[in-house]
């Protein structure tokens, strides 16, 4: 047997434990400057976690209240396009302008030159109704030729619509020609005066006033002659209403050019009546077109907060290393449940969802670790004491160690175990979480449907230590939870939406990526199923 | 003095006073670890004081109510462990050589009772450093073997030769202080 006072491994165990020290002055120097360099650095580190929890703080803060700033900066390239267009708009409403402009002008030299052309043909009586009709044939054919991309493009109601206007048109003109008679009659008398007659002044009323003037001078003229010139007013007005026909074709162009605008910048213009000018049709575009953007706006970037709260199950996922000695600690563990709270800010875009929030949350495990019999034995050496007597019976007293023995035989020994530690308690860690989130939605009516993925960001939180039977004959150990750990989450979101709110519940998958505890003997990552359960609300 | 929670709270915010309280009421343990394993008061203080530091910080992992003596004793032994390793032939500080011819003698554990603590520490000082480690692991800290094994990363051969050596250094030296033997 081993005699403890004879051991010198115990003597000097005994030897240092007897020791007593006084602190010298250097050694409090010394461990004054050291404390002064440790506080630095915790300054430091304090201030980077501090930047790390405040940049998605402050990620969150603008997005609350700076939505608008935020929602302008991404849609201004739709609002630049939507100006674009605008512009494209008013400036091919302002060309068409112009050009119709001209047009008009156009059509009113035109009609002063067929005027002017008139009377030498009236005049001259060398010209005759065919020849009118003839040139009216070719000024039919030019305008069909500028109706073809009318006809190409422009809808099927806008050109029955044009067909109408031309016709009241021509019908209304019918009628001022026929008023206009006479005082083309009396302008065949008198040439000089339609001549004479300022250019900048539209033809109708050139013609009115000269007729008007001229009526008195046609009294009393012969019925023949009146006859004969008949012919020519009614080229005339044949002339008259293809002016009318080059005017509509210049609005017949103007509304395919509309049609143009409509057809490649907008989709909805089908319902606007036909019969709006260019103008207020532009406008009518432009404020639906505003109208459908803003409403785009809205639907496609959504601000939302989440209030939510729940329970999850947690288990360890435990790594031991390969030693047969150790003892599979999680034999002796069971899963915990614990509860777990937090708000979220969610955007939505499109279909799409981000997530980001604070959420306080438990995990760890119940232990009843009782004394359990290992198959492992480790004999360090024998120690051997034994007396001898000698020739002369004096008794001798001889030790030796024995580092190996020679086994000639398998010596079984069961002995119970005779320690009764016995500890039954909880491992739990706080954590403090930055969960991440992305996910789609799947809208079904009022119900959304969310399958989501994401990080936790935990920051453990408290000094709350885990017992654990880690090593070799030491009983329980207690192990401090790792300051951050990174986990990634599986959730399936299913909301009921009312107006402005929505209330949800969450089941969700969460796991460790980096371990909770980490030691030579165990690695520690916690597995968790939970379900949460809340209430939203849309902040924009 | 007991370390309770209001004393960690105080340490943790950097309360130097209660800092230093706990450091004069930790002194001499670690203290008592420093001198078995250095000689130099310069590297006892290395040794005390960067231990220290490492209680101090993690003084959160702390549970009051807890025995703080053996929670301190441990950070010590890692900061003497991590110490030597540092040592730039850390591997032949271990080797074997021929063990010296030294007859294997009994002492009268009444001659253990007459040498005080400083002559034992004394008689530590004189084995050479990784003798000194590996015994003082061995018989002192209560470090089994195998452990030695993991945290020196040296043979198990190697562990049971110096823990042999030292014990017959060690009696040797008893011996040669004229100390009396049991015939």
């Amino acid at each position: 047997m081993k005699d403890e006072k004879d051991h010198i491994d115990d003597f000097f165990k005994e030897r240092s434990e007897q020791g007593s020290f006084e602190v010298p002055d250097s050694f409090l120097d010394d461990i004054n400057s050291k404390l002064d360099a440790l506080d630095e650095k915790k300054k430091r580190r304090g201030g980077f976690l501090w930047l790390w929890t405040l940049i998605p703080i402050g990620l969150i803060m603008m997005y609350v209240l700076w939505p608008e700033d935020i929602q302008t900066k991404k849609t201004k390239p739709i609002v630049s396009l939507e100006n674009q267009e605008s512009n494209m708009e008013s400036a091919t409403l302002d060309s068409i302008k112009d050009e119709r402009s001209e047009n008009i002008l156009m059509a009113d030299s035109l009609t002063e030159e067929n005027i002017a052309q008139e009377k030498p043909l009236n005049t001259a009586e060398n010209g005759s109704a065919e020849e009118l009709k003839s040139l009216k044939n070719v000024l039919q054919n030019d305008l069909e030729k500028m109706d073809k991309p009318a006809d190409q493009n422009t809808p099927l109601w806008l050109e029955a619509r044009l067909v109408e206007t031309i016709h009241e048109r021509e019908i209304k003109n019918q009628d001022e020609s026929k008023s206009l008679n006479p005082a083309i009659d009396s302008e065949n008398k008198n040439d000089e005066t339609i001549q004479t007659k300022d250019d900048e002044e539209s033809a109708e009323p050139k013609v009115a006033t000269s007729s008007s003037d001229e009526n008195k001078e046609i009294e009393g003229s012969q019925i023949d002659a009146s006859m004969d010139q008949n012919e020519n007013n009614l080229a005339l007005n044949v002339d008259s209403i293809d002016q009318i026909i080059a005017e509509d074709s210049i609005n017949n162009e103007t509304s395919e050019i509309d049609a143009e605008q409509i057809d490649s910048l907008l989709t909805h213009t089908e319902d606007q009546d036909s019969t709006l000018t260019s103008e207020e049709v532009s406008e009518l575009v432009e404020n639906s077109e505003v109208s459908k953007i803003e409403t785009e706006k809205e639907a496609k970037i959504g601000h939302e907060i989440q209030l939510f709260g729940g329970m999850l199950n947690s288990s360890s996922n435990l790594i031991l290393s390969g030693d047969s000695s150790i003892y599979p600690m999680n034999t002796m563990e069971s899963n915990l449940w614990s509860p777990s709270f937090g708000f979220m800010y969610r955007a939505k875009i499109n279909h799409f969802d981000f997530g980001v929030g604070l959420s306080w949350m438990q995990n760890g495990e119940k232990v009843n670790y009782s004394t359990n019999i290992t198959q492992y034995t480790d004999v360090d050496s024998v120690i051997f004491i034994a007396w001898q007597v000698d020739s002369i019976y004096n008794q001798n007293t001889q030790t030796w160690t024995v580092d190996s023995i020679p086994q000639f035989d398998t010596t079984t020994t069961t002995e119970s175990i005779t320690d009764t530690i016995v500890y039954n308690n909880i491992n739990k860690y706080t954590w403090i979480s930055i969960p991440l989130r992305f996910g789609y939605r799947f809208d079904i009516k009022k119900f959304s449907i969310i399958p989501r993925i994401g990080l936790d960001l935990s920051f453990v939180s408290g000094t709350k230590l885990g017992t654990y039977v880690e090593q070799y004959n030491q009983g329980l150990v207690q192990k401090s939870p790792s300051q951050f750990v990174l986990s990634y989450a599986l959730q399936l979101e299913v909301r009921r939406n009312f107006e402005r709110w929505h209330v949800f519940v969450n089941p969700y998958f969460r796991s460790n990526v980096t371990p909770v505890i980490s030691s030579a003997i165990q690695t520690r990552r916690y597995n968790s199923w939970g379900i949460n359960a809340g209430i939203g609300l849309k902040i924009k | 003095m007991e370390v309770t929670e209001d004393i960690i709270r105080e340490v943790k915010a950097g309360n130097r006073k209660i800092t230093l309280d706990l450091y004069h009421y930790s002194f001499n343990v670690l203290m008592s670890s420093a001198v078995r394993y250095k000689n130099h008061k310069e590297d006892q203080m290395e040794i005390v004081n960067n231990a220290f530091v490492k209680i101090v910080s993690n003084i959160s992992s702390y549970k009051p109510g807890t025995a703080y003596f053996s929670w301190i004793k441990t950070i010590v032994q890692r900061e003497i462990i991590d110490d030597f390793r540092k040592h730039k032939r850390y591997n032949e500080l271990f080797k074997m050589s021929d063990s010296d011819t030294f007859q294997e003698s009994v002492v009268d554990p009444e001659v253990y009772e007459s040498i005080d603590s400083e002559s034992a520490m004394q008689m530590l000082n004189v084995l050479p450093p990784a003798t000194k480690l590996v015994f003082n692991l061995y018989a002192i800290e209560g470090y089994k073997s195998k452990e030695i094994v993991e945290e020196l990363n040296i043979s198990y051969e190697t562990v049971k030769w110096h823990i042999k050596q030292a014990r017959k250094k060690l009696k040797q030296l008893i011996i040669e202080n004229k100390i009396p033997l049991k015939q």
